[in-house]
């Protein structure tokens, strides 16, 4: 950019000068030009250019605000050319209270079109020139669109005199922030307007994947974190949001004041849920568009607003667009984010002009993630522990080694372990003589020896099925759909540091390293947690539940697919000498709980026993198992957790926790047309073909555990096609309280009012807390002394298992109805859940043994059809003789079994499942 | 000589003569190595440029200086980078650690006091590290250095020196030290510039000035 442009940049310069600075531009504009103002051929007759026109801006994308001076009289012009004096220009003819567009071309001058609307004196007018149109904006909205039929760059004349024009050169917008700091809005991007706005950190942490969140707290006004600058505009805004319990939290946009600014945001209103957009204008709030939808509470989502001059605002969420409104607004300004009323986490803020949500299918994602948390750790000398940790971090056995012969020479070298389907590049500095790319299908069978310009860069890619080197098509037969890559030498080998840069989408890492928007837990907590009780500050992702932790991916694998998942036991019951409840010697002892490391995929995303599942240690530890859907297809005895041996550490004999406390292990999933592979480490643990035709060609995939804690460090998943499709998630029945039934968790529960009076409860995921509360007996307990019977309409079908959990005079109780009783380690209430955060202050929560009668009683049936009439203090009077008082205060049917992985919807609960009830009666 | 020849030179004469009224009137700076509106050094003999100049003072009162023309002591280093302004940059190398007395300083001189705004145009994270290479340490003449830091990573992007109101720089000849405080990261130019009440007036530096 010249001096010229510079110059003209900053009006103030004129505003302090006026006569120097209009002469010094008129001079500038001469020069540059060649041209002068009177040469200027125009139509005489429809105005006349003054002679002291000014170059403003000689920018491809610029934003103008033109403000009025008190002493600018109504009937002074203001004249704005836009393109080349002496070629094609617009001219824009305003006064203070009326505007005229004129174009000129080729001589002649014309009206485009209608007047410019009028526009207030006492607001600037503001104007974009980019990618050849103009806009004006005055009091917020549009007023004018136009071709400017000219190219770029674009040349602004105007006489300065009266009034201020400011020009900025505005470029793509580039911001991103992961709030890895503890202060927030110091010393950064962003400034607060309102509102609590600090980092959430763990206690205590050397390393972990995501230490520090954003969190916005505010209660009665717009919370806002703002960044960015007045001329901002045409971008995507994204964030990744986890909402609170009544939650308005999300995105603000055009903000010029505190007054002045546009908000997209998801918002809870008299118990429904709404995704909105408003304008704030002059403390003025409209709603720009609204829509109800549910979403679940305590989830990360990808929140993200597009904000582009020419096309309407859209909202989306998770890459699904769930909101639009016209295009009309003056959208320039700072962008940030915004909460109210509410506790709300913010993560991964990504401002892009260049990225947005649907603009780079075509690109190729660079591939080989290395842990950000723990790839520069230091290694432990004094044992092993980090081999094995840096296997996943660094990907340390990503290359494996591997020698071919070509033209009667040994070339050795290293070829990436996962296949390429589809498109991908693989390029190289190659500083060597004698190099080749070998190319090799799944069998292991080499298809081509490719070899390389001598010490040149060269780049191996596939395109729509042609494989090219440094471009030119390589003459090969089509190759097969997974491909192996290598690259070897005759002399010397691949180090670390020279591994070829490889792109690709058919492959994708999980580090758990951003917040979790790429997945949907169903049950559970789902954190970076404490591997170990001994040393906490090490954290990773984990699964945690007393019941079932479920994770679903929010991509689809499609087509043939591997997954490779890291995984360690989290130490849950953080005490060796402590042996709890178990079925025998193994599952639950020595700190670890020895069951249970699960994985689904082609799964519809809401039931893990939807697809295939693999469990290893399954059932108590008594095997690995298979199953497709929910039949068992496969069993492996011989893979489980073995009996821990006595380890040595440092030279000592330690307790048996050795056999997990240190150790990564991974499995391997694959799948080639019906065939599928369960491989743990090198050793394969199932190798089935599938015999029914109606296999499923892809899906999500699941992490699971029950009841207990899983570390997931890495999951890489190579697949034909890897999709975001969330519109499940996204959009789900609203439905959290219907006719005094309440759902124990809206995440899980939808309730839908029926005829009659009835309710019905739907799960809305396979297993999970699928209960229900009687909210009205809540402030109104029942006497049972007075009427000790209670009718209740219920119509629950086979595959559908809850009881009743009562709480009568502050005791509980279950009673059986269709749920089993078996396995059962906690009766529902209305009090709060373990915080499973604090792990190991209640370990003591994993070693609870299961309910007994008379605590919980009752025969399960198979199924009810009718309405039920239980004798409730005849029932409690079994249990509690000794009772003064026998006061009902809380009604929940739900489910807390465990036995045959009801928690995760094997038994009975799986997605969709769905019950009919009424209101309760109580009578003598 | 025709007349249109007599005119330029006549606007020439003026617009120098404006140019110099300007600077004296405005907060004018000027470098300590001499008044030049642009002053091109060969800063790597091996690899000229003609397009590198040392410090570029612009009409509306702003400077942007190259970072690499500065005096520079370890463990800043020099780098070529095709994407940073003039092809090159400066860079604190991976695993440098955070020896406080490498510093960069870029000399320049105000003839009279004014207030501004200083921005750096910098690149985290060359080394993966992202949170742990996103900062460095700014200080003008023996004032307590500031952090400049935000978290847009392995992207070329301008970072504010944030100071309500401005920073107040009399007049008289000024160093702006870059201090090392985090490794991983390259700095390419930096720029100073007016401040003003009113944020519209503010030029925030856009691309490579």
């Amino acid at each position: 950019m010249g001096i010229h442009q510079t110059m003209i940049e900053n009006h103030n310069w004129i505003s302090r000068f006026p006569v120097v600075g209009i002469f010094l531009l008129i001079s500038i504009t001469c020069l540059i030009s060649d041209s002068y103002a009177s040469e200027v051929q125009v139509d005489a007759d429809l105005f006349k250019i003054p002679d002291d026109y000014l170059q403003l801006a000689y920018e491809t994308s610029i934003y103008g605000r033109i403000t009025f001076s008190d002493s600018f009289p109504a009937s002074s012009k203001l004249y704005l050319l836009i393109g080349d004096p002496k070629g094609k220009h617009c001219r824009y003819h305003l006064n203070a209270g009326s505007a005229q567009m004129w174009r000129s071309a080729d001589g002649k001058s014309y009206t485009p079109g209608a007047s410019l609307e009028k526009f207030s004196p006492a607001q600037p007018l503001e104007f974009s020139c980019r990618e050849e149109s103009i806009r004006f904006y005055s009091q917020g909205k549009v007023i004018s669109t136009d071709k400017l039929e000219t190219s770029t760059p674009v040349n602004i004349y105007s006489p300065a005199e009266g009034v201020k024009i400011t020009v900025h050169k505005t470029e793509p917008i580039y911001m991103s922030d992961d709030f890895m700091r503890r202060v927030i809005g110091k010393d950064d991007s962003w400034s607060i307007v309102a509102g609590q706005w600090r980092t959430q950190t763990q206690n205590d942490v050397a390393a972990s994947p995501n230490p520090f969140i954003c969190r916005g707290t505010a209660i009665a006004e717009d919370g806002m974190l703002i960044a960015g600058y007045p001329f901002w505009n045409n971008y995507t805004l994204s964030v990744a949001l986890k909402p609170g319990d009544f939650p308005q939290a999300g995105l603000v946009f055009s903000y010029r004041n505190p007054q002045d600014y546009c908000k997209a945001m998801l918002l809870k209103e008299n118990g429904h849920s709404y995704v909105a957009m408003v304008k704030s204008y002059q403390n003025q709030m409209t709603v720009l568009a609204k829509r109800e939808m549910f979403y679940p509470t305590d989830r990360w989502f990808k929140f993200a607003v597009k904000v582009y001059e020419d096309r309407p605002i859209l909202v989306s969420i998770d890459g699904v667009e769930v909101l639009s409104c016209p295009d009309e607004l003056n959208k320039f300004g700072k962008v940030g984010l915004l909460v109210r009323q509410a506790d709300c986490l913010f993560d991964d803020f990504l401002a892009t002009s260049t990225l947005a949500w649907d603009d780079d299918k075509d690109s190729l994602h660079l591939v080989g993630k290395k842990s950000r948390a723990y790839s520069h750790k230091q290694k432990f000398l004094e044992d092993d522990r980090d081999v094995r940790l840096f296997r996943w971090a660094k990907e340390t056995d990503a290359w494996p080694l591997m020698t071919v012969t070509y033209d009667k020479a040994a070339y050795a070298g290293r070829y990436y372990r996962f296949p390429f389907f589809g498109d991908f590049s693989f390029f190289t500095q190659n500083t060597s003589d004698d190099t080749l790319f070998v190319i090799r299908d799944l069998e292991g069978q080499t298809l081509k020896m490719q070899p390389l310009p001598k010490h040149k860069p060269s780049t191996l890619s596939r395109r729509a099925d042609k494989l090219f080197l440094n471009g030119q098509e390589l003459a090969t037969g089509p190759p097969p759909n997974a491909l192996l890559v290598g690259l070897h030498f005759r002399e010397g080998t691949l180090r670390q540091d020279t591994f070829p840069e490889i792109r690709s989408n058919s492959i994708q890492h999980e580090l758990f390293e951003d917040a979790t928007v790429d997945w949907y837990p169903v049950y559970g907590y789902w954190e970076n947690t404490s591997r170990w009780g001994c040393a906490p500050k090490w954290k990773f992702f984990s699964g945690t539940s007393l019941d079932a932790a479920i994770q679903f991916s929010k991509r689809t694998f499609d087509g043939d697919q591997i997954h490779e998942v890291n995984y360690a036991l989290k130490d849950v019951i953080g005490d060796h000498r402590v042996t709890l409840e178990c079925d025998n010697w193994e599952p639950r002892q020595h700190r670890y709980i020895r069951s249970d490391v699960n994985f689904s995929f082609l799964t519809d995303g809401k039931d893990v026993f939807s697809g295939y599942t693999f469990m290893y240690g399954g059932h108590a530890n008594q095997a690995s198992y298979l199953y497709r859907g929910r039949e068992l297809v496969s069993t492996n005895e011989e893979v489980r957790f073995p009996r821990p041996e006595k380890y040595y550490l440092h030279g000592k004999l330690e307790p048996n926790v050795f056999d997990q406390h240190l150790f990564w292990r991974r499995f391997r999933f694959e799948r080639f047309g019906k065939r599928i592979r369960v491989l743990f480490e090198d050793k394969v643990v199932f190798d089935y073909t599938e015999t029914e035709a109606d296999m499923p060609d892809g899906g999500h995939i699941a992490i699971w555990t029950q009841r207990n804690g899983i570390i997931y460090a890495r999951l890489d998943s190579v697949a034909q096609n890897i999709t975001m499709a969330a519109e499940k998630y996204v959009f789900q029945k609203p439905g959290e309280e219907v006719r005094s039934w309440r759902a124990m968790n809206a995440n899980q529960v939808c309730l839908e009012p029926l005829e009659e009076g009835l309710v019905r409860v739907t799960n809305r995921f396979g297993g999970g807390e699928f209960a229900v509360l009687y909210k009205d007996i809540l402030n109104r307990p029942v006497n049972l002394l007075d009427t000790p019977k209670m009718k209740l309409r219920l119509n629950i079908p086979e595959g559908v298992a809850v009881n009743l959990h009562l709480r009568v005079g502050g005791e509980d109780i279950i009673y059986a109805l269709t749920a089993p009783t078996e396995k059962t380690f906690a009766v529902l209430n209305n009090g709060t859940r373990p915080d499973l955060s604090f792990i190991f202050d209640y370990w003591h929560l994993f070693g609870t043994k299961p309910l007994q009668p008379p605590l919980i009683g009752g025969i399960p049936q198979a199924a009810i059809t009718d309405e039920i009439t239980i004798d409730l203090l005849a029932e409690m009077k079994k249990r509690f003789p000794d009772k003064q008082t026998y006061r009902l205060e809380s009604i929940i049917i739900g489910n807390t079994s465990q036995l045959d992985y009801l928690m995760a919807g094997l038994s009975g609960n799986a997605a969709g499942a769905s019950y009919t009830l009424g209101i309760p009666t109580f009578t003598k | 000589m025709n007349q249109r020849m007599l005119l330029k030179i006549i606007l020439i004469v003026l617009l120098c003569a404006s140019g110099w009224f300007l600077v004296s009137q405005n907060s004018e700076l000027h470098t300590g190595k001499g008044s030049e509106h642009k002053g091109v050094v060969d800063v790597n003999s091996d690899n000229p440029s003609e397009d590198f100049f040392q410090f570029r003072w612009l009409a509306d009162g702003s400077c942007v200086f190259h970072a690499l023309t500065g005096q520079i002591s370890k463990p800043f280093v020099s780098v070529d980078d095709p994407t940073a302004a003039g092809g090159k940059a400066i860079e604190i190398p991976s695993k440098s650690g955070k020896n406080l007395s490498g510093r960069v300083s870029l000399d320049f001189e105000l003839p009279a006091k004014g207030c501004y705004t200083l921005w750096a145009r910098t690149f985290w994270g060359i080394d993966g590290q992202r949170g742990c290479s996103n900062s460095i340490a700014v200080q003008i003449d023996e004032s307590t250095p500031v952090v400049i830091q935000d978290a847009t990573y392995e992207f070329w992007h301008w970072v504010q020196y944030r100071q309500r109101g401005g920073i107040e720089i009399p007049a008289g000849k000024h160093t702006i030290n870059l201090i090392n405080r985090e490794d991983g990261i390259r700095i390419d130019q930096v720029f100073l510039t007016p401040w003003y009440e009113d944020e519209f007036d503010r030029r925030v530096p856009q691309g490579v000035e």
